[in-house]
């Protein structure tokens, strides 16, 4: 469960856990947390759950809500972030680790689940976890290999575009004309690699064919493609 | 008439990532026949692979069947609509209640299911049928577009404007389906039809590769692999996993070469007669 720390001039006053789907922040009694401060609305901003999201919700108030400095009206909550209002900051904390113990949370985690706990599925069915551990902040994003490897590059030796270099700045470059011969370069946290893709012969890397296999790229190797020669490099 | 195996190329592959102890995903396919099953998994111990194992096994026997017994294109008796539409949508819900009697009747499957995307290719067409969130992508020319939409929470928050695409990229609801095979007596089926074209190349995947890779980064690949599908397929599933293979990876690749127009004859002249 997420938890808020209201806090004032940087102390922390008190802490509130998210234990509803509506959390509500306002100067009236009737909020899950009153601040009673005329410089917040009657009813300021709400906090909402939704499945493991927590967003953050200006009501319409009179003075906003401030994310980490900017206005808001509605937005998705990350760990850490501190919501302003008036003079009143609340962090926003994601649930950290579960109970020690539970080791094989880590593998369930972003496990595909139904929304809904199936009606009538018997009590043999194992409990699955609600909370999971927080994950770092590019987990749930596709992310970049913890090291990006050296940029490659690729320089043309011969032919109309001799001396052209092509550096190798995506997951993914190809070479050749389609429909002749094609070769494609990967980049990979393990390095760069020149796999054939199409054509009757396949590329020559030092002088031998590299066959249907992906061969990994060394410095200065010398690659032959459509009778152009080029020199792998990185920098 | 073109029969479709000279018109579709097909290359699949799954893979259980980098993470995951078991795959609990499975694919099927048959170019003959035309059609392409891909399911993806979930519930205790192994029954989510139990569960995509029955949905693809079912389904895709019921389609080889089937679509033998009674042109696609042609609406079964006393139906209005092509007889694939019933063919996958019956096929789908056999399926259902396959793993929904199984769940019931082993307590170590008990509420398990599985998402699916299935894929009817026939008369310059492809009919798909999906539950939950493994996706249809369409590769045409430049273009790289979703055609199913996921049956998740996150997809109705965006739907609804709740949240943004942008931030959704930050949810952690990515794996929260509001429908799937086999977790309830009857099974919800989303049905949509598109015409196909010669050079399009459709992708089926489970949340495995779309979770781990950005969509512009799909299409980018495809497009440049679009000669050599087999080893597209092995790009993605190698790409997912060099992003941290968090989740089993399957991807299914279907290159339309030609046109598969289906062979209306006689039935077509009446038809036109009579309207």
């Amino acid at each position: 469960m997420a938890k808020l720390l209201l806090c004032l001039e940087g102390n922390v006053i008190k802490e509130f856990r998210l234990n509803r789907d509506r959390f509500t922040i306002g100067r009236r009694a009737n909020n899950d947390l009153q601040i009673d401060n005329l410089a917040v609305s009657g009813e300021h901003a709400a906090i909402t759950t939704v499945g493991r999201d927590v967003f953050v919700e200006d009501l319409d108030s009179t003075n906003g809500t401030i994310l980490n400095g900017s206005p808001v009206k509605r937005q998705l909550l990350q760990d850490g972030d501190e919501v302003t209002i008036g003079k009143y900051v609340i962090k926003f904390w994601k649930e950290a680790q579960d109970a020690p113990g539970s080791a094989t949370e880590g593998t369930d985690f972003e496990k595909t689940m139904m929304l809904r706990a199936p009606p009538g599925g018997g009590a043999a069915a194992p409990p699955k976890p609600v909370q999971q551990p927080a994950a770092p902040q590019a987990a749930a994003a596709p992310q970049a290999p913890a090291e990006p490897v050296k940029l490659g590059v690729v320089k043309v030796l011969t032919g109309a575009n001799a001396g052209r270099e092509l550096p190798l700045t995506k997951n993914l470059t190809t070479l050749g004309k389609a429909g002749v011969q094609v070769a494609v370069i990967t980049r990979r946290p393990q390095g760069y690699f020149i796999t054939h893709v199409e054509g009757a012969t396949t590329p020559r890397v030092n002088g031998t064919e590299i066959g249907n296999a992906a061969r990994q790229l060394n410095e200065e190797d010398l690659i032959e493609l459509l009778g152009v020669q080029m020199a792998f490099f990185t920098h | 008439m073109v029969s479709l195996i000279q018109a579709l190329e097909i290359a699949g592959l799954t893979n259980p990532g980098l993470v995951r102890e078991h795959n609990e995903d499975a694919i099927g396919f048959d170019a003959e026949a035309g059609f392409v099953v891909l399911a993806d998994g979930m519930g205790g111990y192994n029954a989510g692979e139990v569960a995509s194992g029955i949905a693809v096994e079912v389904i895709s026997h019921n389609l080889r069947e089937l679509l033998g017994q009674h042109p696609p294109h042609r609406p079964l008796r006393g139906r209005t609509l092509p007889a694939a539409y019933d063919l996958l949508a019956e096929s789908v819900r056999q399926a259902n209640v396959s793993i929904y009697g199984t769940a019931q009747s082993q307590p170590q499957c008990a509420g398990m299911g599985t998402t699916l995307v299935a894929g009817v290719f026939f008369d310059n067409r492809i009919l798909v049928a999906h539950v939950g969130d493994s996706r249809l992508y369409r590769m045409r020319g430049e273009e790289f577009m979703q055609l199913t939409r996921d049956h998740s929470l996150l997809q109705e928050q965006i739907d609804s404007g709740l949240i943004t695409p942008e931030e959704a990229r930050y949810s952690a609801n990515k794996n929260l389906v509001t429908r799937a095979v086999g977790i309830e007596e009857d099974v919800e089926v989303e049905l949509s039809e598109f015409e196909t074209q010669p050079g399009d190349v459709y992708l089926f995947c489970s949340d495995g590769l779309s979770d781990m890779v950005d969509d512009s980064e799909l299409g980018e690949q495809l497009m440049a692999l679009s000669g050599n599908l087999p080893l597209a397929a092995g790009q993605l599933v190698q790409q997912a996993n060099d992003n941290g293979g968090r989740d089993n990876i399957s991807v299914i690749l279907v290159a339309i070469k030609r046109e598969y127009p289906a062979h209306w004859g006689l039935w077509s002249r009446l038809a036109a007669w009579l309207s």
